[in-house]
């Protein structure tokens, strides 16, 4: 009677033919990420070549084509002072795709550093998270609105204030990142090691923190637009007489009735770029973390 | 609290150079900006005037309107109805629209309702609330006169009246948190349909109907709660756009039109007021949260 016995390390190259899915295969899968991505490298491409795209120059004046609806000579329009409102929708992507990704940048490195101060020093833990959640007891919108009221319209301090209401969200889900990754046992020997504070931080608790911090950045970035939009068309943002988004559809308010166009295209371009964003971004949170599904 | 109180009483002190200069403009003397300064105490030490703001805000006294010549709160109280009842129909609308959305799409994952709820919620999160209000006033009131564009009737005139012309600003205002409340529930009720307890009580013999309503939404809900509180953060802030937009004279619109006459009592005031009520909301969803889920208890 013979047994055929199977060698051992059958199972084993059985194994190793199982190919590992990166983050990147899967973002690509996905239909609506890949689209979100498609739609968020569009707005880049119009915002960094604004100038060339633009027919017209979105502040000049043309008082004799004033409120003109959709033509061939003016794709979306001009507005009441005659002015191109494609030119602008396009000049407008400029400002508000500016001041959402330097919000996007400025809440994620103050999250990360405040954040890792926090989770790694058990004694600055206490300072900085009750000021966080003094920060965040605010409702967002409210203070940035309050911000802006004492800080003046300027697109520096819309800025500011954005950072200042989204930063929090960013070095809580930092901290609890640091708090599971500190007991790690590769940064317990690191530490063993002798390898100081400032290297183990930077080169071993810094990487586990990445992959939120960047899926929360997009949905940063979309909100930011978003409430940028809201600042401007409540006179609270961006100084009225420069197009950003927020300040067409604001001048729009007055012409609903004659000249709705005015008002939409910029409010299209709102929508369709969170829309991307946010695809994008739960494209990037399935792919680098599932587990955050829960967190957002 | 505490912080709250700390960071409003801040704000003024963020106004750059002189914040009694900044409220009386260009065109004021130097004796009308050192009265004020006065009259606002400003010219006290930081920690003197810190200490006296607390014991004003503890006897309710935000101090007075410059340019309403009343006091903040009185001005505040006059204006809040239409605030209060935006905020809650419209948290009413986002939960009735958006929970039994999300249900039904976890129940029937990849079906063509599922899809379509959730192309509603993806781009329920990205329109901008403002344009969603013009848009709509363009759509329901200019074009098929179904619904008044603007204003407000006060509850004192008939409910029927109040409840029409808050019908499209509080849709307005539902919509983004509708689309969220979807996508989170039916997240989490995906997540609970596949746990051990479900297959026992399918296994049990359960009605369907029970297995959904009794043990998956129960289990559901407590991430859905939570939104709940940050629904509330949003619908508050959100609510100035919205009354700007339908002409409604809310308080949040004071707030808006008293940036623009530099009146910085009222801001101070109103964004005291709003935030502790919001804080007052918060501590209301963590104790509804312990009766939902009895798991949940706080030391």
């Amino acid at each position: 009677m013979t047994n055929r016995i199977e060698p051992l390390n059958a199972y084993w190259e059985e194994e190793v033919s199982i190919k590992e899915v990166t983050w990147y295969e899967t973002l690509l899968r996905r239909r609506g990420a890949l689209f979100g991505a498609v739609l968020v490298v569009f707005m880049i491409f119009v915002a960094v070549f604004a100038g060339w795209l633009s027919p017209h120059d979105p502040m000049n004046l043309d008082v004799m084509n004033r409120l003109k609806p959709p033509s061939q000579e003016h794709w979306f329009g001009t507005d009441e002072f005659g002015r191109d409102i494609f030119s602008r929708v396009v000049h407008g992507a400029r400002i508000s795709l500016f001041v959402g990704f330097i919000v996007m940048l400025v809440t994620s490195l103050l999250g990360i550093f405040f954040g890792v101060l926090s989770g790694y020093y058990r004694f600055l833990d206490n300072i900085l998270m009750r000021a966080m959640d003094g920060l965040m007891a605010l409702p967002g919108m409210l203070m940035a609105i309050a911000l802006m009221a004492v800080l003046g319209p300027k697109v520096s301090n819309v800025i500011l204030s954005l950072s200042a209401i989204y930063m929090p969200r960013t070095a809580r889900i930092v901290r609890s990142v640091v708090l599971v990754v500190r007991e790690m046992a590769y940064v317990q020997a690191a530490r063993a090691l002798g390898v100081r504070d400032l290297g183990v931080m930077f080169k071993d608790v810094l990487p586990g923190c990445l992959p939120p911090v960047i899926v929360q950045g997009t949905f940063i970035f979309a909100y930011s637009i978003l409430t940028e939009a809201a600042l401007s068309f409540l006179g609270a943002g961006v100084p009225p007489h420069i197009p950003s988004w927020g300040n067409i559809i604001s001048s729009g308010q007055l012409f609903m009735w004659d000249a709705p166009w005015i008002s939409l295209f910029p409010g299209i371009a709102i929508t369709l770029a969170c829309l991307g964003l946010n695809l994008f971004g739960d494209g990037l949170r399935d792919a680098l973390d599932p587990q955050l599904r829960e967190v957002f | 609290m505490l912080i709250v109180v700390t960071i409003v009483f801040l704000l003024l002190h963020l106004i750059p150079g002189d914040p009694a200069s900044a409220m009386l403009g260009v065109g004021a003397s130097a004796k009308q900006i050192a009265e004020l300064r006065t009259h606002l105490g400003l010219d006290q030490p930081i920690h003197i005037q810190y200490i006296k703001y607390l014991g004003r805000v503890i006897h309710g006294d935000l101090g007075d309107s410059i340019f309403l010549k009343r006091p903040v709160v009185q001005a505040f109280m006059e204006r809040v109805e239409p605030t209060i009842l935006l905020i809650v129909i419209g948290l009413a609308l986002a939960i009735l629209i958006g929970i039994p959305a999300g249900i039904l799409s976890a129940i029937r994952p990849d079906s063509l309702l599922d899809k379509s709820s959730m192309l509603f919620a993806i781009f329920g999160v990205s329109i901008p609330t403002f344009w969603l209000g013009l848009n709509m006033i363009q759509a329901f009131s200019i074009r098929l006169n179904w619904l008044p564009a603007s204003g407000y009737v006060p509850l004192s005139d008939g409910v029927l009246k109040t409840l029409q012309s808050l019908t499209l600003p509080s849709l307005a205002l539902a919509f983004n948190q509708a689309a969220l409340f979807a996508r989170i529930c039916r997240s989490s009720m995906l997540e609970v349909m596949h746990q051990d307890y479900i297959r026992t009580a399918r296994a049990k013999g359960v009605l369907e109907k029970w297995v959904i309503l009794k043990h998956g939404l129960r289990n559901a809900l407590l991430p859905t709660v939570t939104t709940v509180g940050t629904a509330f953060a949003t619908l508050i802030g959100g609510t100035a756009v919205v009354e700007i937009v339908f002409n409604i004279p809310g308080a949040e619109r004071l707030m808006i039109s008293s940036i623009l006459r530099r009146d910085y009592a009222v801001i101070q005031g109103s964004v005291l007021i709003i935030s502790i009520a919001y804080v007052f909301i918060n501590l209301i969803i963590d104790i509804v949260y312990v009766l939902i889920d009895p798991r949940v208890t706080y030391d």
